[in-house]
């Protein structure tokens, strides 16, 4: 049993390295967009079957978004941003539970003096710091850019840097700090949850193959939810907060 | 630093290609799906809205409706009475009157029948007497024998005549 932090590298494109992980983000993305295409291709007034299924994800959403906005305008605006994160999330992390994930692979020799390892094809796609910094980093980015379009970027930028008493210039380093912090906290609490899910189920499926895991996957679908939830309401709260002046 | 990076697995080449993935895939479904699904919730929102209302109002006017057949049927009951009523009243009347009128014409007819009874009666009394006399004076001639004079002979007869 060998489990790694860092994602297995399949192969390598325009100096690119595809890891698995990789592969399901992109496999996320294309089911995600599959999806759409058919839940709107024929938007009708009466929804039925995936149109309706669609309908209240996105509802549930925006009333969700609301609920902490409590503006309108706003949350046409964080719509879009929240809502791709939490859907991508959440298929990403329940994908990763689909039989063959970690299991369909090869063995890669030539490494570590021939002893061969397995490298597996596929990898849920949060289990890699890659995946949810890219993610964190969007998220704290667009909240940047949501804060200057809604204060303007002398006002957004005296949060961070304000030389009008030693105290606001100190809590303007805070603020700065609180940003990065904001990152690394996103990327790793999510990496953190479905990298621990990852390497619970194979252990348990390791010691007792049949029935035994079956709570825990049902466990991981909880979590894979639970963190979809709390990156779309984190970044959700830190997009209000932008906007907000103080 | 490098080495903490390289330890976790992190590749600013994956991160871009992540981010990349991640922007590519939140502008189509903003295209896509967003935009059209929330226009069309929004739609039906105001839709669901509107009928609503509509059902609302309808409601109103339905009730008003009601109220003013339900008065207009009061009314018709109260007028229906009042023309029975009337009606009635007059054919009382008019039965009274004729039966008055056939009253009055009856006592009249026989009060004229009586009249002329009487009348007849006395005109039959007359005649008796008339004739009683004239019977009598012809017994009295009989008996006597002798013509008297006329004019004498019917003072006398009414003179009997008073005296009887």
């Amino acid at each position: 049993m060998h489990v790694s932090i860092s994602p297995e590298i399949i192969t390598t494109v325009f100096g690119i390295p595809i890891t698995n992980t990789l592969i399901t983000s992109v496999i996320a993305t294309a089911v995600l967009l599959i999806i759409a295409y058919f839940a709107t291709k024929r938007m009708r007034e009466v929804p039925s079957g995936l149109q309706n299924l669609f309908e209240a994800i996105i509802e549930a959403l925006f009333k969700m978004i609301d609920g902490v906005t409590r503006d309108r305008k706003q949350t046409y605006q964080f719509f879009p941003l929240v809502t791709t994160i939490f859907i991508f999330i959440i298929l990403s992390n329940w994908l990763g539970l689909v039989p063959g994930f970690g299991s369909i692979g090869f063995f890669e020799t030539a490494r570590e003096g021939g002893h061969s390892s397995f490298v597996p094809l596929l990898r849920s796609a949060n289990s890699d710091l890659n995946t949810t910094l890219a993610l964190a980093i969007v998220s704290v980015f667009a909240t940047q850019v949501f804060g200057i379009a809604a204060l303007g970027i002398w006002k957004y930028g005296k949060k961070f840097i304000n030389f009008s008493s030693p105290i606001t210039f100190f809590v303007g380093i805070l603020e700065l700090v609180s940003e990065v912090a904001k990152m690394i906290s996103f990327s790793f609490r999510l990496f953190g949850n479905v990298f621990a899910g990852e390497v619970l189920l194979i252990v348990i499926m390791t010691l007792v193959p049949f029935i035994a895991p079956l709570p825990f996957f049902a466990l991981e679908l909880f979590v894979g939810f639970v963190q979809a939830l709390v990156f779309a309401m984190l970044t959700t709260v830190f997009l209000k907060m932008a906007v907000t002046a103080h | 630093m490098p080495e903490i990076f390289s330890k976790l697995g992190l590749d600013y080449k994956l991160i871009i290609a992540q981010i990349v993935n991640f922007v590519l895939l939140l502008i189509i479904l903003q295209r896509l799906a967003y935009k059209p699904v929330l226009k069309m919730l929004k739609n039906r929102t105001d839709k669901i809205d509107k009928s609503l209302k509509q059902a609302k109002k309808i409601e109103e006017e339905l009730k008003n409706t009601e109220e003013t057949k339900l008065a207009e049927i009061k009314k018709a009951k109260l007028e229906a009475q009042e023309i029975i009523k009337e009606a009635y009243d007059t054919s009382e009347k008019k039965s009274q009157e004729s039966l008055e009128k056939t009253r009055s014409k009856t006592q009249e007819i026989v009060e004229k029948a009586k009249q002329e009874i009487k009348a007849e009666k006395e005109n039959s009394v007359q005649e008796a007497k008339k004739e009683i006399a004239d019977i009598s004076i012809l017994i009295a001639k009989k008996i006597i024998g002798k013509n008297i004079d006329e004019n004498k002979e019917k003072d006398l007869v009414d003179d009997v005549l008073r005296k009887v």
